[in-house]
């Protein structure tokens, strides 16, 4: 093919996604960012007593203190269903992340319906998802998820992950065989390789649904914050998560208006 | 006096996967719950589900029912004249449409046009059929012109 593509120009961070799987950038909409994480505080505050005076960060960091772990669940899944699937929350964190990700995925764009929201209080071994790469669960190859901390992340309370390099390395061994008896040993096997995140608020980490990664019990003394929602291009194509079922499309560009038009009167046109 | 929504599955393979019905009425269960809907009982498409003989009978007694909800938008008639015959039957009927599978909703006086897309984008082959040859292409570049 190269001798008849031109070469490719990339913006940096879509030059390492390329090569890496991934990219860490600053937002451009830092105020809308705070926007979003002031929701989220909202919303925790009329659920839960305590931390008033606190900053928004502050009392993200502190959640574990006002909240008993038996209730965090009810917590999370709260979040999830009131933020997470409003619209206005949806776009708002869209609008975060809408300059970086036309450069991964295109300017034709479907989101994820539900945003969702990870909460990880120290020391607490509940509902931490194993190693794994979102193809497995039946991801896309074509998607890109969007991962933004509410709160400066390293170590434990951040989440590790596989460059692309490493996780095709890994893949190609499961593939030849013997298949890891279990997820333990094939964490045991990937994770001395992978890199720990650290982030501050602000920042925004998109990557590659091919990407082995996972999270360890967070060993720190602040709660873990974090949202994450999947794009991927209109028209590349979809693993088991459906346009409809489990994404939506955030824009139409103009030719697609009027092909879908078209179409919807008239037929599709068939070679 | 309308008697609530009337469920619509189909206990064939359809779009190349198959759900046991037991698993369509769940989730049309659920989404009625949800939504605080009361659902009367489910009605099954026939084997041959492209005339969607069934689903098109359930106009000779609309009248009694608050609405439909089909277990997925992947039950909507396939051909595009029969979807519009369909979505003129639901206009003029003024009931409601849900999609349990994909949580969406219908109302009288809306457009279809976004349903319909939705419908279209979902079960076009083409993009399948371009990812194809783009791999052939890559597998095998042509020659300098």
């Amino acid at each position: 093919m190269s001798q008849n593509m031109p070469p490719q120009t990339r913006r940096p961070h879509a030059a390492a996604f390329v090569q890496d799987g991934f990219c860490v950038v600053p937002s451009q909409q830092v105020s809308i960012l705070e926007s979003v994480r002031a929701d989220v505080v909202a919303y925790l505050r009329s659920m839960t007593k305590g931390g008033a005076g606190l900053t928004d960060e502050a009392y993200l960091n502190a959640f574990h203190k006002f909240s008993a772990p038996t209730a965090l669940n009810d917590v999370r899944v709260g979040v999830h269903k009131t933020l997470g699937s409003s619209e206005v929350f949806r776009q708002k964190v869209f609008a975060c992340a809408r300059h970086h990700l036309e450069d991964l995925v295109g300017n034709e764009i479907v989101m994820q319906r539900q945003v969702g929201v990870v909460i990880q209080a120290p020391r607490d071994p509940a509902g931490l998802l194993a190693l794994h790469t979102d193809c497995w669960s039946g991801c896309s190859p074509y998607e890109v998820v969007l991962w933004i901390p509410l709160v400066d992340v390293h170590d434990t309370k951040s989440m590790y992950i596989c460059d692309r390099a490493q996780t095709e390395r890994h893949l190609r061994e499961i593939k030849a065989g013997p298949a890891p008896e279990s997820t333990a040993a094939l964490a045991r096997r990937v994770r001395p390789g992978a890199q720990d995140l650290r982030m501050k608020f602000g920042d925004l980490l998109f990557f590659s649904s091919i990407l082995m990664h996972g999270a360890e019990e967070n060993q720190t003394d602040e709660t873990r914050f974090v949202l994450n929602v999947r794009f991927k291009s209109l028209f590349s194509p979809y693993g088991t998560k459906a346009i409809g079922e489990t994404f939506l499309p955030v824009n139409y560009l103009p030719a697609t208006e009027v092909g879908l038009d078209y179409e919807g009167e008239f037929g599709a046109v068939h070679a | 006096m309308p008697n609530g929504f009337l469920g619509y599955n189909f206990g064939g393979p359809s779009r190349g996967g198959f759900v046991p019905q037991r698993l369509q009425n769940l989730c049309i269960r659920d989404h009625a719950a949800r939504h605080g809907l009361v659902l009367s009982f489910s009605v099954s498409e026939y084997f041959d589900a492209a005339p969607a003989l069934m689903l098109f009978s359930q106009f000779e007694h609309i009248g009694a029912l608050d609405g439909l909800i089909f277990f997925s938008l992947a039950l909507l008639p396939g051909d595009r004249k029969r979807r519009a015959a369909f979505y003129a039957r639901m206009t003029d009927s003024g009931k409601e449409l849900h999609f349990a599978l994909e949580d969406l909703v219908w109302t009288p006086g809306r457009p279809w046009k976004d349903i319909d897309r939705l419908y279209r984008l979902r079960f076009d082959s083409r993009p399948d059929d371009n990812r194809r040859a783009l791999q052939k292409l890559v597998a095998k570049p042509p020659g300098p012109a």
